[in-house]
């Protein structure tokens, strides 16, 4: 039987995904599961879940502080960063093998999430503490189906001050090449009942889109935001991601 | 088991981290680095080694978030699953044998009297069902990433022995966590 189709046999893979994660595969057999990990999905789901489960021991350590050193060297990989970490990766092409623009783009990300992660806060020197920044109460990271290898956007939730306030935003991954909204809806899926709740075309979520109250309880429910193509929910799914809440909130008195 | 706080933590660090955020990563670093460097030195017991091997791990995701799929498993265990790597890379690469110790923490998972050990969740009661042989010898090469060479001869049990305990083991939980 060829290594193709051995990796096919449910068995094989069961013992291949369990022994991964246990650890006690050969190097050369892991550098293999890797391999299969990165381009057969259900495989990778396997080592997930075994991943899952094992890691309970990992729950009954108790933690141990490292050397200073870790962390200040850390620092420096990271400051050092466009040497460091631009060197070719396996994947190619002409975006990877151009280490400034990718730095450059990368640090255009990073002011493009500051400015939407800090949305009312008006223009001010550097402080040691910021004032009071309006916090992101839930954020979805979107990956394309199927996954790339970076996401594509971010949406974020923010609660408003007053009634009507909420508000919604989408940032893109300034790496990728945006694509056109048009066309394009977003759903917020519940984790009580699996039910879409219309979030209405994602390109209106491009400047600050208003919030009705159904809406920020339908995000604020949400095991994950889908975008689709089309008006429906059961459309083909083009971006996905979990929701998550990054800050606690208040409601007011008639929230919305 | 950690909290539900912490673990949407951790989940919402790395969504930051794919995005190269460094404050995010720094958070990420500041929760898990005191659990990394325990499990690091389970499988290097030398302390300035496994640091090295910490680090190298925490390089690796910051490099490598963007591979973490959060649709198919918690972020804590794909990060502890990324540090055992490494960690277990470094081990062989320097042809080292781990030491073994008398480890109390062996003793809770895998010993009979394992009220200690939190009944209540799936693994433990999982492997409780199953012979203690197989238990030790899963258990062992998962906290210390022994090879089964070197697990055949900490448990001074034949290779081929050793090979079937932890296969028959790992179907015999698989079915009781499938259950």
């Amino acid at each position: 039987m060829s290594r193709s189709l051995r990796y096919r046999h449910p068995e094989i893979r069961e013992h291949l995904a369990s022994h991964y994660v246990l650890g006690t595969l050969s190097d050369r057999v892991r550098r293999r599961c890797e391999r299969l990990i990165r381009r057969d999905s259900e495989f990778e789901a396997r080592v997930y879940q075994w991943q899952n489960r094992m890691n309970r021991i990992n729950d009954e350590l108790d933690p141990i502080a490292p050397p200073a050193r870790v962390w200040s060297n850390l620092q420096t990989l990271i400051d050092a960063g466009s040497s460091q970490y631009s060197q070719p990766s396996p994947r190619s092409g002409f975006w990877f093998a151009l280490p400034f623009w990718r730095s450059c783009a990368a640090l255009l990300l990073v002011l493009c999430l500051g400015l939407l992660l800090q949305p009312l806060q008006p223009l001010q020197p550097l402080q040691p503490t910021p004032p009071a920044i309006q916090a992101v109460n839930y954020m979805a990271v979107m990956q394309s189906v199927p996954a790339q290898s970076e996401p594509t956007m971010v949406i974020t939730a923010y609660k408003g001050d007053a009634p009507g306030r909420s508000h919604l935003h989408i940032q893109w991954n300034e790496r990728l090449s945006q694509e056109q909204l048009a066309g394009l809806s977003l759903w917020a899926i519940s984790r009580e009942t699996g039910e879409a709740t219309d979030l209405g075309a994602l390109s209106r979520a491009q400047s600050q889109r208003l919030l009705s109250k159904p809406e920020w309880l339908a995000i604020k429910d949400s095991a994950e935001l889908l975008v689709v193509r089309g008006n429906a929910p059961d459309g083909p799914v083009l971006f996905r991601g979990p929701c998550l809440q990054l800050s606690p909130w208040q409601d007011q008195v008639s929230p919305g | 088991m950690r909290s539900d706080l912490w673990n949407s933590q951790i989940e919402s660090c790395l969504a930051q981290v794919k995005l190269q955020q460094r404050s995010a990563f720094e958070e990420l670093y500041q929760l898990t680095n005191g659990k990394l460097y325990a499990l690091t030195l389970k499988i290097i017991p030398d302390r300035e080694l496994a640091a090295d091997a910490l680090q190298e791990s925490y390089t690796k995701i910051w490099r490598n978030a963007s591979g973490y799929r959060s649709d198919l498993g918690g972020g804590w265990a794909w990060i502890c699953q990324l540090t055992r790597n490494s960690a277990i890379d470094r081990v062989r690469q320097a042809q080292r044998r781990p030491e073994s110790p008398e480890d109390p923490l062996l003793d809770l998972l895998v010993g009979d009297d394992s009220g200690l050990w939190q009944q209540n969740h799936d693994l433990s009661r999982c492997l409780n069902k199953i012979r203690e042989e197989p238990r030790a010898a899963i258990v062992s090469a998962y906290l210390y990433g022994l090879t089964h060479s070197e697990l055949s001869e900490r448990l001074q049990t034949p290779l081929g022995t050793l090979k079937s305990w932890i296969r028959r083991g790992l179907k015999e939980l698989n079915q009781c966590l499938e259950a």
